[in-house]
C-alpha cells in the first residue's frame, strides 16, 4: 500500500492542548479512538468532514492542521 | 483489542470451531444416515453459531464498555467494506470451483450443497480474517 501523502500536526495540537488524550478528541469528533491513532500516524486519511472537525476542535484553519505533500 | 476487532475474532473462532464439530459429525457416520438427519445437523450447526456468537458478542460488549456502545465511525466502515470485497471475491473463486469439480467428478447434489455452504462458511472466514488484518494494520 502507498503511504499516505497527507501529514498531519494532530499529536503537537493535542499536546500543546493541555495534554488532550486520543480518547478526548475522538469523542470531539465523533471516531473511535483507533481512527484519531490511525490518523496521526498517517495510516488513515480521513473525509473532509472529519478533517474539518478536527481543525475545528483545535480552532485552526484546515492547512494548519493537515499539509499535503507532494511527491 | 477494540470491539469491533474482537467481535471478528468472534465471528472466526465460533464459525471455525462449529465448521469442526460439523466435520466430525459427518466423519463419524452422518454420511451414510438419511438427508433429513445431515439436514437436522445443519439446521443445529447453523442456531449453535447463532446462539455461541450472540451470546460471546454480548460478553465482549459488556467487557468493552464504552467502545461498544460507540456508533462504526467512517473508517470502520471502510474497513467492512473492503472485508466483505475480499469475501465476496473469495465466495465467487470457491463456488466456481465447486461447479467445475461436480461437472468433472459425478457428484451427487448432497455433495453438492455441502460445499457450497462450505463455501459460504470459507467466505465468512475470509471476511472475519480481512477485518481482524485491517484493523491491525491501519491501528
Amino acid at each position: 500500500m502507498p503511504p499516505v501523502p497527507i501529514s498531519n500536526r494532530i499529536r503537537e495540537l493535542r499536546a500543546a492542548n493541555g495534554d488532550m488524550s486520543q480518547l478526548a478528541l475522538a469523542k470531539e469528533i465523533g471516531v473511535t479512538r483507533q481512527t484519531v491513532n490511525a490518523i496521526e500516524l498517517g495510516k488513515y486519511s480521513p473525509s473532509l468532514e472529519v478533517a474539518f472537525r478536527i481543525a475545528a476542535v483545535f480552532e485552526l484553519p484546515l492547512e494548519d492542521v493537515f499539509q499535503y505533500q507532494k511527491d | 483489542m477494540p470491539f469491533r476487532e474482537k467481535k471478528a475474532w468472534i465471528t472466526l473462532v465460533t464459525l471455525a470451531l462449529v465448521l469442526i464439530l460439523f466435520l466430525v459429525l459427518m466423519q463419524f457416520g452422518a454420511m451414510n444416515s438419511q438427508r433429513f438427519a445431515i439436514a437436522h445437523r445443519i439446521l443445529i450447526a447453523v442456531i449453535t453459531f447463532v446462539v455461541v456468537e450472540a451470546g460471546l458478542i454480548l460478553l465482549a460488549r459488556q467487557q468493552s464498555g464504552e467502545d461498544a456502545r460507540f456508533p462504526k465511525d467512517e473508517r470502520e466502515v471502510l474497513i467492512d467494506l473492503k472485508a466483505s470485497r475480499v469475501a465476496y471475491i473469495m465466495f465467487i473463486v470457491l463456488t466456481l470451483l465447486v461447479t467445475l469439480v461436480v461437472l468433472h467428478v459425478e457428484g451427487d447434489t448432497l455433495g453438492l450443497g455441502l460445499h457450497y455452504l462450505l463455501a459460504m462458511v470459507i467466505a465468512e472466514m475470509t471476511r472475519a480474517i480481512t477485518q481482524i488484518v485491517l484493523f491491525r494494520r491501519d491501528a
